[in-house]
């Protein structure tokens, strides 16, 4: 062939190279033009694999450029001594026999017939000066056909080739490298996208099994203190057995390498190291599980790219774990901070108020709001010293009152004061808000102390210290009723109420509504505060017993004053009584013997009548004056009292009958005869029965009971008691009914119950009224069997 | 026969209402203003019943009372004062009774007649 023919193949070769995209196109026509030229029968291109060990045939084409359907490829490793790979090896083009036509060895028994046909082979060498990529084969039906300028020319169009199929091996390898540099890169992006460590992992995980086609995963974590993996998660649907390979997982952690291929237990599986700065942290095993098919295996060119993952997220786990850290560490100062804030304002609010009763609202409504302690329920007990108990006194539950500077305070408009004041009103309306139900079941609960199961209260109440039970713990100390019947299953704080010197109170707070767990981190503040509240509290109710204390003194010094004055009143009055008496005597008397002479229906008998009525009004004040004034010792005897009593129902009897009031007698049986004045206890019944029966008036269904009963003792006593329904007495008048001049009557001399009040002292004895209002009242006269000194009865008189 | 009563009082008022009303009554009646007139006159003439008051100035009733029992122990002497409450003292001064002094006369001439009619009795 000419050289202007050579020029022209050699043209439209360069034509169909530059025409086509694609290599393997490329090939393909070039191939189909070398066998329409040079009269040939097949083209077969062979490559060599990735790592360069095999040949494998990649391209069959015919004259009309039609690739022939491909079966199993023959694939000739290195060390195979046929054509293909010695011109593979020596870039040398060479000439043969067809190595198809013989039956050849290993995997190419079922190749296409078609390859059987041609007789002879050209073999030209696909490389460039550094790498050998392959060969071309073209075959022919008779011997060497192809001129030695032919050969030469193919050659060159193989060269051509050549730097194609370089061309796309380093274009297949940029994109690659992009791709991957790509996926890094989004991977990298997704995964610092957000500071949340479980998020991260959402979406790194499922990034990584669609990369790299596994199905399952195990990312394990070092523990920072022993060093050792646990599984931190993992695919849902293993099971725990199957989790990964734990032993390669170690290695894999030691040596800070990838594993590829634990055991051959897994059809495909990875194991890679999570590394941040150089040290290793955890493992991540990507697999699928054994039993399905894998849809790729892993090579060592992947395993760089893992690494990158690997230390990406070994990064960014470490990142996510301490931002978390911080966070957590951030949101726990922030809570300190208010809940310090918080404490301070309750406690000014507390040094705010001094009642009692209004500091156990602030009390209990700063543990239940919301911004306060945000506890469900609080309930306060106090201690009853006397009766050795505790008393259920304020319950409060959860509300949505919230405080602190940051929502409340109105700044400038609203001093600090106002605003503290504001609060304390809303807190004391959250706990007057609470459920009647707990505030009865409280205000019912009494427990007590003194009683053996109770031992763990008294142990809190003496220990001073807060404790947290958790109730239904079979190992926690067991909470007896009745206070247990207060209580859920859930954790309870229990707050003793102390001051310096005792506890008075305890204070149970739970969250026995939501049933949430309660925060181990809020119980040094709730301490804090409780402690502060205990001291106000104690504070305010040493006020009140200092007032009381107080104000009882007072009374005492003015009845004390009172009845000095009272002595030196009496003793004046007597005088005084005694003086009238005569004249009125002689007034009174004539006044009768005038009345007398007057004539019926004249203007001056009603006069007449009216003087001497107003005589009797007079002679009976005089009377009771002299009585009360004058005491006077008389003789005692053994007097029963029962009798009594019945003498004087038989006194009143006709009396009440006519007034529509029922007597009723209720008297002990052998009552023991009591050493008294008989007159003297008569006339305090008498004036005890004439009240009653005042009081009752002509109310409906009037009743006075009279009882009797012994009652035993150091000093047996009898006591008898009146009891009627007549209204009761008004509380406010309640303390001066014993005093002298006080009566309600219009016609009273209000000497009546002072008297039977002093005879029943002389005697020793106690009178008592219980009062129902709008009921009745029942006196209670308590009188000793026997009395012990006569002169304690001698009185004031020194003579009549 | 009227019966006599010797009324003993320092106040003339009383006296003087007493003796009316007594008379009234249907009694013989004499007075004194003390209680040594008193025992002058039961000394002159025996009557059969004394009213006697007790805080008098000079002798007390009572000092009269244990007078007159001493001169004749079946003379019924009854005490009449203001004092009210407390007949129980009295008794142990041996007088026969012992009645409230009051404008009202109907207790006291109840009693005068109660008295009476026991030492009646009694002799």
């Amino acid at each position: 062939m000419d050289s202007q023919v050579n020029a022209r193949i050699l043209y439209e070769v360069i034509e169909l190279v530059a025409a086509n995209q694609e290599v393997s196109a490329s090939l393909t026509d070039v191939s189909a033009y070398l066998l329409q030229q040079f009269a040939g029968q097949l083209a077969a291109v062979f490559l060599a694999d990735q790592q360069r060990e095999n040949l494998v045939l990649r391209l069959l084409v015919d004259r009309q450029g039609r690739r022939l359907p491909g079966g199993p490829l023959p694939r000739y490793p290195l060390q195979a001594q046929n054509l293909f790979t010695q011109t593979w090896i020596s870039r040398i083009p060479a000439q043969g026999g067809n190595p198809f036509k013989q039956p050849p060895a290993g995997g190419e028994a079922d190749l296409p017939a078609v390859l059987r046909q041609p007789e002879c082979c050209w073999v030209f060498p696909l490389g460039d000066d550094s790498t050998s990529y392959g060969v071309l084969a073209l075959f022919f039906p008779r011997e060497a056909p192809l001129a030695d300028g032919d050969s030469h020319l193919i050659a060159a169009v193989s060269r051509l080739l050549a730097i194609g199929i370089r061309n796309s091996e380093l274009d297949d390898w940029a994109q690659k490298k992009i791709q991957r540099l790509q996926f890094l890169y989004d991977f990298n992006e997704a995964i610092t996208s957000t500071m949340d460590r479980d998020r991260m992992l959402s979406i790194a995980i499922p990034a990584c099994l669609q990369l790299l086609k596994t199905s399952a995963y195990v990312l394990r974590l070092a523990d920072a203190d022993s060093g050792r993996l646990r599984v931190e998660r993992q695919s849902p649907e293993l099971d725990a057995a199957e989790a990964g390979d734990p032993e390669t997982a170690r290695q894999a952690y030691r040596d800070r390498q990838p594993r590829l291929h634990a055991d051959g237990r897994f059809p495909v599986y990875v194991c890679l190291p999570l590394l941040s700065q150089g040290k290793a942290i955890g493992t991540l095993e990507f697999f699928d599980p054994p039993g399905t098919i894998p849809r790729r295996q892993f090579n060592r060119q992947d395993l760089k790219l893992l690494m990158t993952i690997a230390t990406q997220l070994g990064t960014a786990l470490v990142r996510t774990t301490m931002y978390q850290r911080l966070a957590e560490l951030n949101r726990e100062n922030e809570r300190r901070a208010r809940r310090l804030t918080t404490i301070n304002e309750l406690e000014n609010m507390l040094l705010a108020a001094d009642d009692p009763d209004t500091l156990m609202k602030l009390i209990l409504g700063a543990i239940t709001s919301q911004r306060g302690f945000g506890f469900d329920r609080a309930m306060l007990f106090l201690l009853d010293r006397k009766r050795r108990r505790l008393c259920g006194r304020l319950a409060a539950t959860k509300t949505d009152i919230s405080f602190g500077r940051g929502d409340g305070w109105q700044g400038e408009e609203q001093t600090p004061a106002e605003y503290l004041e504001m609060i304390a009103g809303q807190l004391c309306q959250a706990a007057a808000a609470t459920p009647d139900s707990l505030s009865r079941d409280l205000d019912n609960c009494r427990i007590p102390l003194q009683q053996p199961e109770q031992a763990i209260i008294n142990d809190i109440l003496e220990r001073k210290k807060a404790v947290l039970i958790r109730v239904a713990d079979p190992e926690a100390p067991r909470i007896p009723p009745p206070l247990s019947h207060l209580l859920t299953d859930q954790e309870t704080i229990f707050l003793p109420l102390a001051s310096k010197e005792e506890t008075f109170g305890l204070l149970v707070v739970d969250n026995g509504i939501s049933l949430a767990p309660i925060r181990q981190t809020e119980i040094p503040y709730l301490k804090m505060f409780v402690g502060a509240a205990a001291l106000a509290l104690d504070r305010a109710l040493l006020n009140i017993q200092f007032d009381q204390a107080l104000s009882m003194l007072h009374e005492t010094q003015q009845k004390l004053e009172q009845s000095e004055k009272l002595a030196a009143l009496g003793e004046m009055a007597a005088g005084i009584a005694h003086e009238i008496k005569n004249p009125l005597v002689s007034i009174g008397g004539f006044a009768r013997r005038l009345y007398r002479q007057l004539p019926a229906d004249s203007r001056e008998k009603a006069y007449g009548q009216i003087i001497i009525s107003e005589i009797n009004r007079l002679e009976k004040i005089v009377k009771d004056v002299l009585t009360f004034s004058r005491g006077q010792a008389e003789p005692l005897e053994e007097c029963d009292l029962n009798a009594l009593v019945e003498e004087i129902a038989d006194f009143f009897r006709k009396d009440l009958k006519q007034e529509n009031i029922r007597l009723e007698l209720q008297l002990a049986p052998e009552l023991p005869p009591v050493e008294c004045n008989r007159n003297q206890i008569k006339q305090v019944l008498i004036n005890l029965i004439a009240n009653s029966k005042q009081a009752i008036g002509s109310r409906p269904g009037g009743r006075i009971i009279v009882r009797s009963a012994r009652e035993a003792g150091d000093q047996p006593r009898v006591r008898l008691e009146i009891e009627d329904n007549g209204g009761g007495i008004n509380p406010e008048l309640l303390h001066n009914i014993f005093n002298p001049f006080f009566t309600t009557k219009d016609d009273g001399t209000g000497l009546g119950l002072p008297i039977s009040h002093k005879i029943v002292l002389n005697h020793q004895g106690s009178i008592k009224v219980k009062n129902k209002e709008a009921e009745g009242a029942t006196f209670i006269i308590k009188l000793p069997v026997r009395q012990q000194k006569l002169q304690h009865i001698t009185g004031s008189a020194s003579e009549p | 026969m009227k019966r006599k009563i010797l009324v003993v009082d320092d106040e003339e008022s009383i006296r003087l209402l007493y003796r009316e009303e007594l008379e009234d009554a249907g009694y013989e009646v004499r007075t004194a203003a003390s209680a040594e007139e008193a025992l002058e006159l039961i000394a002159a003439g025996r009557p059969d019943l004394v009213i006697m008051d007790i805080k008098m100035p000079g002798m007390s009733g009572l000092e009269a009372l244990v007078k007159i029992k001493e001169m004749d122990r079946r003379l019924p002497v009854i005490l009449c004062s203001a004092y009210g409450e407390y007949k129980q003292d009295f008794s142990s001064w041996a007088s026969d009774d012992y009645v409230v002094k009051s404008a009202n006369l109907d207790e006291l001439k109840r009693h005068i007649e109660k008295i009476l009619a026991q030492a009646a009795e009694n002799s």
